[in-house]
């Protein structure tokens, strides 16, 4: 019985599409301090992808190298504000050879009284 | 010695963009220990095997290197290099020549180099190193004092307390001309109980530095006086069109004849 008779190669492919997301690093990327990618890699390709809408801030942190941020979210808040509550939430979850995406919503919620008379 | 004839030429580099892997499989290639970090023809960094193995190896270089390093220029004495990259605690210096990056020199290299001038018993520098500054100074025709010191009498010190405690005034004598002269002077051992300085200070300043030399310096159980032969372009009319050989052995006889004196 010749063996090769039975004997047959297929590949099945299986594609999965959807749409880019741009930015792909969305809101913020906190940047590891042994993360595969470094600071100055993920300013290029922010800046490259969306230019000039994006601000690096270095850190001095044990673990968190630098921050990358949306500008539209400093111009809403102040930016020593802002990277102390992302490092607050971030440096729990983070280790340093990660990189974390996050997405972040500000909404301002205003209530004034006037005076009718 | 100049720092050209230290330097690891011609000088490999890479681009800011390119991986830490790659940075390190060229460094691999050429067997070398860093790399400069070149952007459009400009140096931006240089990145060392210390900084690869630092980093993760999918990082761009310019997340890996250390940017804006110091440039030492290519006719730089080797102290002269050696003191910036003491001062600035770096090991290493992109060698520049009218304006272009042609090599890298390193610590290790300068004080292996360095050595080799060095007297081991007193760490000071040897003749070599006097004559070296002294052949530049003229070459540029740059003023400056020669002073050739003999120590007197030594040779009775020697007789008197024995060779190992003359060695012991010797050392102790040298780290108090050290503290005599600054920083911006050059004082080498030249030879057995002779020393010899290259200053830029003023006449009134080398006049007060030799009347402290004249005087007794206590080292050890004795007291040590010198003789100096000094010469500048001002007493030596010839300064210029003889060599630093020639001004040496003019110091060196002035220094004789005002201990015969």
């Amino acid at each position: 019985m010749n063996a090769k008779t039975n004997y047959s190669r297929k590949a099945l492919l299986s594609l999965k599409i959807s749409e880019f997301e741009m930015p792909p690093m969305q809101d913020l990327l906190i940047i590891g301090r042994k993360a595969p990618i470094g600071p100055e890699a993920v300013r290029r390709m922010a800046e490259a992808l969306s230019p000039e809408q994006f601000s690096l801030i270095r850190m001095d942190h044990p673990k968190i190298e630098a921050v990358l941020v949306r500008n539209s979210l400093l111009d809403l808040m102040d930016e020593q504000h802002l990277v102390r509550i992302v490092m607050e939430e971030a440096e729990k979850l983070i280790s340093e050879t990660t990189v974390l995406r996050s997405e972040l919503r500000i909404a301002i919620s205003v209530q004034r009284e006037v005076d009718m008379s | 010695m100049k720092v050209a004839e230290l330097m690891n030429s011609p000088l490999r580099s890479v681009s800011s963009g390119k991986s830490v892997l790659h940075a390190s499989a060229l460094m691999a290639e050429h067997r070398i220990g860093s790399l400069a970090v070149m952007d459009n023809g400009r140096i931006v960094g240089i990145i060392t095997s210390r900084d690869v193995r630092a980093a993760h190896p999918n990082r761009i270089v310019a997340d890996a290197m250390t940017p804006d390093p110091i440039v030492v220029a290519a006719d730089c004495f080797a102290w002269e290099a050696l003191s910036v990259m003491e001062n600035g605690n770096i090991e290493r210096l992109i060698v520049m020549d009218v304006g272009q990056a042609i090599g890298m020199v390193t610590r290790e290299a300068i004080v292996s180099h360095l050595a080799e001038w060095k007297d081991s018993m007193t760490q000071m520098y040897r003749s070599p190193y006097i004559h070296a500054i002294g052949e530049e100074r003229l070459h540029k025709r740059l003023p400056f004092q020669l002073l050739f010191l003999d120590l007197n009498r030594f040779g009775e010190v020697n007789k008197r307390y024995g060779h190992p405690v003359g060695d012991d005034m010797i050392r102790g004598y040298a780290q108090k001309l050290k503290a005599l002269f600054g920083d911006d002077d050059y004082v080498c051992r030249y030879a057995g109980d002779e020393f010899a300085a290259i200053t830029t200070r003023t006449d009134d300043d080398v006049r007060k530095i030799i009347d402290c030399l004249s005087n007794p310096i206590s080292v050890g159980p004795a007291s040590l006086t010198a003789s100096v032969g000094w010469l500048n372009d001002s007493t030596e009319p010839e300064f210029y069109r003889l060599s630093f050989r020639e001004l040496v052995s003019k110091a060196s006889l002035m220094s004789s004849r005002a201990k015969s004196g």
